[in-house]
């Protein structure tokens, strides 16, 4: 069945069809909410916060690109996520480098590194994500959706419902920001990122 | 721009557009223009870029689980806004009926008394008045009705007689003890044969001040059927009745068992239905 049918399936309530799309689209949007969150418990429980509300308001679907409706939930369940947590701040920073060690980091899902290469990677992940937490939560939904999971700016637009001349200005701001905070992460950047002494074409 | 941090915000959008190739056209040829006399600049799009591959370079990580819905998950909750919409009603409903009895009690039955004192013998002054009317007077001031019958019995009672009677209802607000006193000394002396109109008068109204016109109805009653022509004498029954009209105004703001019991049952509805709610919001989270 593809998608269009299961959409229209699951609109008439039927679960299973709609457990079918949640299949094919709890990767991406646990992975934007991951990225988002900075804590893999907490991504978690906004991915299914997010797919019970798709659920529940599958209705007002009224066509479109059903990945960008997904993920404005997705992205509204992580503003919910994030304000609970502030208002009961429990964040475990290690939870993800634990958990991205095991599922598979950049480090780990190249059997070919050798440890050293692989803990470098680590420290380069965490390093990125740690400047990703830096960001304003509407600045770092914006630079996720683009520059992570490779959204046009229209998709992106859609994900966040703002118009696409914000979604540029903020997304200009992020790389800015992201940039500056990379910075300081010099010695952990590969050869071919860093931007200090990077030779001007 | 010259130097590196000072590039303003209009030139670190365009670079960033430009970087997606989501310049216009003119705008990217301009920019690639400075780009090639601006090293400065160059370095910019170069960090910028450096920053993007890095971005995307972070790894997918496989979900820890399956987000599948289980029917249980979606069906524990569908009750949730129902009750959440049940009890606003029954709230809403509950402030609105206790709203209109609180306020129809407080003034707006006395002037109604008066309206339809007004309005019933006016219509028909020597006949017996129109039963609609009637009607709208037992339900409203059954006190009422049994003395518009009186004056329609009495055929051509002046009308000022009733807008005395109607008159001295308005002002009254508190109970008094003597109509009560009243209502005992005639209810003993009252006619179980005279007293089917007022039988159902009294359980309309539900209430002791009732009585005297009650009893005021019963003499009404056995007037017309014996069909005694009534003069001076109906005259005087009629003021006799103005003083006992105290009471009438004191009935209105009685509350009917039916209202009351709305009343009640409302507001028993709207706490259970407000306890269902919160242990079904407590069981979501």
């Amino acid at each position: 069945m593809d998608e269009p049918a299961l959409i229209d399936a699951a609109q008439r309530g039927e679960l299973d069809a709609f457990n079918r799309l949640v299949l094919q689209y709890q990767e991406l949007a646990f992975n934007v909410a991951l990225r988002v969150m900075g804590e893999e418990a907490a991504a978690a429980d906004a991915t299914q916060e997010a797919f019970i509300s798709a659920y529940r308001s599958l209705r007002g679907y009224r066509g479109g690109s059903f990945r960008s409706w997904l993920l404005r939930i997705v992205t509204n369940a992580c503003y919910d996520e994030l304000r609970r947590r502030k208002r009961r701040p429990a964040v475990s920073l290690e939870a993800l480098i634990e958990d991205s060690e095991v599922e598979g980091s950049i480090g780990s899902t190249n059997p070919a590194d050798n440890p050293e290469t692989a803990a470098q990677r680590h420290e380069l992940i965490d390093a990125i994500q740690d400047c990703l937490k830096g960001l304003a939560p509407e600045f770092r939904i914006v630079a996720v959706l683009v520059d992570v999971q490779g959204l046009d700016y229209d998709e992106a637009a859609q994900s966040i419902g703002k118009p696409l001349g914000t979604v540029k200005s903020r997304l200009a701001r992020a790389r800015a920001k992201l940039r500056d905070c990379l910075k300081a992460y010099g010695e952990l950047l590969p050869a071919e990122f860093r931007l200090q002494n990077e030779a001007v074409p | 721009m010259s130097q590196q941090g000072q590039m303003s915000a209009r030139e670190a959008e365009q670079l960033s557009a430009y970087l997606d190739g989501r310049l216009e056209r003119s705008e990217a040829a301009r920019l690639e223009a400075r780009l090639k006399q601006d090293p400065q600049l160059r370095l910019e799009l170069q960090e910028l870029r450096a920053t993007v591959r890095l971005l995307s370079s972070l790894p997918q990580i496989r979900a820890p689980r399956s987000f599948t819905i289980q029917p249980r998950t979606v069906g524990r909750r569908t009750g949730y806004p129902l009750l959440q919409l049940g009890t606003a009603l029954a709230t809403l409903s509950f402030v609105v009926v206790v709203g209109a009895d609180l306020l129809g009690g407080q003034g707006a039955q006395p002037a109604q008394l008066a309206d339809q004192l007004l309005a019933a013998p006016a219509a028909q002054p020597g006949a017996a008045a129109e039963a609609p009317a009637l009607d709208q007077s037992l339900e409203l001031v059954p006190e009422a009705t049994p003395a518009a019958e009186a004056a329609a019995g009495a055929e051509g009672a002046p009308e000022d007689n009733l807008l005395a009677q109607a008159e001295s209802a308005v002002p009254t607000g508190t109970p008094q003890p003597e109509a009560l006193k009243y209502r005992a000394g005639e209810d003993e002396t009252a006619e179980p044969g005279t007293t089917e109109s007022a039988a159902g008068v009294t359980a309309a109204a539900g209430d002791a001040a009732d009585a005297p016109s009650v009893t005021e109805a019963d003499r009404a009653a056995q007037l017309q059927a014996s069909g005694e022509q009534v003069g001076e004498e109906g005259l005087e029954e009629m003021n006799l009745a103005a003083p006992e009209g105290e009471p009438i105004g004191e009935a209105a703001p009685r509350v009917s068992p039916l209202l009351r019991g709305a009343e009640i049952g409302l507001g028993a509805t709207a706490i259970v239905l407000g306890v269902l709610t919160v242990r079904a919001r407590r069981r979501q989270s």
